[in-house]
């Protein structure tokens, strides 16, 4: 009882540390680098999840074998990263780096909204359900608890990605660029950096992390306007326990909040909420700054 | 052909005039000192020629090019090397990776980077035993040459240092002062920026002296 117990907090936590992480560490880094709090990051990973379903349905109907689905989704989260990125930071962000937090939230939400109506301009507002790769995989024994076998998926892509993002971020030149530009903007103009282009490649990346957990999560959701919301205030909250713009910070406080989510929906399924925004209040009152944060 | 030529240049930050019709030319491979007290107009004056302040009007020709309104990596890719008075390393970036990172940029080859790095460790040889240490774990003074290295990297027709005496000890600085008689020899012109004369006019071919914004008086020296 008790070892079934243990691996389900375990998966559990391993499954939802994926997901808020590629939120999160997405949304921090543009938020580290671009100085942006982006209120619409939430809307880029519903756009991630509808994007997959187009592209599921057209590897589907081509005739193409199932497994290429995956390959479907991984596509669908880069290219709705890389579209919106390259549509949104040059044209709007570009334009109120220097504006008051205020007006940026709202450009931010509006942003927001208008991704959001277009969501069901496009799909249309009844939900959305693209199980084939869900159910394809079937189902798999551990430690006596049954789970979708498409998890263990889900927890692999996804830790490929958070750890490329990792090392592309530590170890090449543009990564560095990226650290130092986010540091500290006006040295790195005088180093050469162009910053627009830096702001534009940071942009580009945090979108598509979270695309592409929109993307990777669909399979396993029924998609519907507004879905996003949910996600997209944990993901506020991880960010401030994991420090504002510390993308180290937004992935250990994925793993704190998912520990707790898991534990919390076992014992007090009510309190799944509760529990995350009481980390965040700890963590502000004990450290305000959050973990990683100055 | 002159190097640089500031010419009546007015810049305002937050609608405060700050500087007053700056003017004054700098040679190939001259350096030139500007003196002054704190809130004088040295740090804005090299910030203007290096970009990151806007001018009000006035001109700014680097190398016979107007370079006025040119953004701040074209100035810095055209030659000019800017090391701040608060030195400004990125801290978790080791020495070397501060030192290389405005040639991760460039256009330079590998082999220049090579050399260039190599003659950097010649002009500051604790540099290369401190090439891996991050630069968070580093002395004020240590971190000042750093910065001044990291100005230095891509051979600058011109090096912008404010206050690159400040904070070191009177024995470091003398060597400093042989450092920088080294990079004048390169033909690289240096303006240097000082609230006291006593180290920069062992170097400095001309000594401007500013006062709120003003310059008050040039004077020839060497």
């Amino acid at each position: 009882m008790l070892e079934t117990l243990v691996v389900t907090i375990l998966f559990n936590t391993l499954i939802y540390t994926i997901i808020l992480a590629l939120i999160s560490v997405g949304l921090n880094m543009i938020l580290g680098v671009l100085k942006i709090l982006n209120v619409a990051h939430g809307a880029f990973f519903a756009l991630g999840a509808y994007t997959s379903v187009t592209l599921v349905k057209i590897f589907l109907t081509g005739g193409l074998p199932i497994f290429t689905t995956y390959i479907a989704l991984i596509l669908a989260g880069v290219l709705s990263g890389l579209i919106v990125g390259i549509l949104i930071e040059p044209t709007i962000l570009r334009r109120i780096y220097t504006r008051i937090e205020v007006y940026q939230l709202l450009v931010t939400y509006s942003l927001a909204l208008i991704i959001e109506d277009l969501i069901k301009f496009i799909w249309g507002p009844e939900a959305k359900i693209i199980n084939e790769p869900y159910l394809y995989l079937g189902t798999l024994n551990i430690g006596g608890v049954f789970y979708p076998t498409y998890y263990i998926f889900l927890i692999i892509v996804g830790s490929i990605i958070l750890f490329t993002t990792y090392v592309f971020l530590n170890t090449t030149y543009l990564g560095k660029i990226i650290y130092a530009t986010a540091f500290d903007k006006e040295i790195s103009l005088t180093m050469g950096v162009n910053v627009n282009k830096i702001y534009t490649y940071s942009f580009i990346i945090g979108t598509m992390l979270t695309t592409l957990g929109g993307a990777l999560m669909s399979p396993t959701l029924s998609l519907q306007p507004g879905f996003s919301s949910e996600y997209i205030v944990i993901a506020f909250a991880i960010i401030v326990i994991g420090g504002l713009g510390s993308v180290k910070g937004a992935f250990l406080a994925s793993t704190i909040t998912a520990l707790a989510r898991s534990i919390t929906i076992i014992i007090f399924p009510e309190l799944e909420l509760a529990i995350l925004f009481m980390i965040m209040v700890t963590v502000l009152l004990i450290k305000p700054t959050g973990l990683f944060g100055g | 052909m002159s190097l640089l030529d500031v010419l009546n240049v007015n810049v305002y930050i937050s609608n405060i005039h700050i500087l007053r019709d700056i003017s004054f030319i700098l040679e190939e491979g001259e350096s030139v000192a500007i003196i002054g007290p704190n809130g004088a107009g040295k740090t804005t004056t090299l910030k203007t020629i290096v970009g990151l302040l806007p001018l009000k009007s006035g001109k700014i020709i680097f190398n016979g090019e107007d370079i006025s309104n040119l953004q701040i990596e074209k100035r810095v890719e055209k030659g000019i090397g800017y090391s701040p008075e608060d030195r400004r390393l990125i801290p978790d970036l080791t020495v070397e990776e501060n030192i290389l990172l405005p040639c991760w940029i460039s256009k330079l080859s590998r082999t220049s980077i090579d050399n260039n790095l190599k003659k950097v460790y010649e002009f500051f040889p604790e540099l290369k035993e401190l090439k891996n240490r991050k630069a968070k774990y580093l002395s004020g003074g240590q971190q000042k040459i750093v910065s001044i290295a990291r100005a230095l990297i891509k051979m600058p027709k011109l090096l912008l240092l404010d206050e690159p005496f400040e904070g070191l000890s009177p024995l470091i600085a003398k060597r400093l002062l042989k450092i920088f008689e080294q990079i004048k020899s390169m033909n690289i012109s240096m303006i240097i920026a000082d609230s006291s004369p006593t180290y920069p006019k062992a170097i400095a071919d001309k000594i401007i002296r500013i006062e709120r914004g003003e310059i008050k008086e040039v004077l020839r020296h060497a």
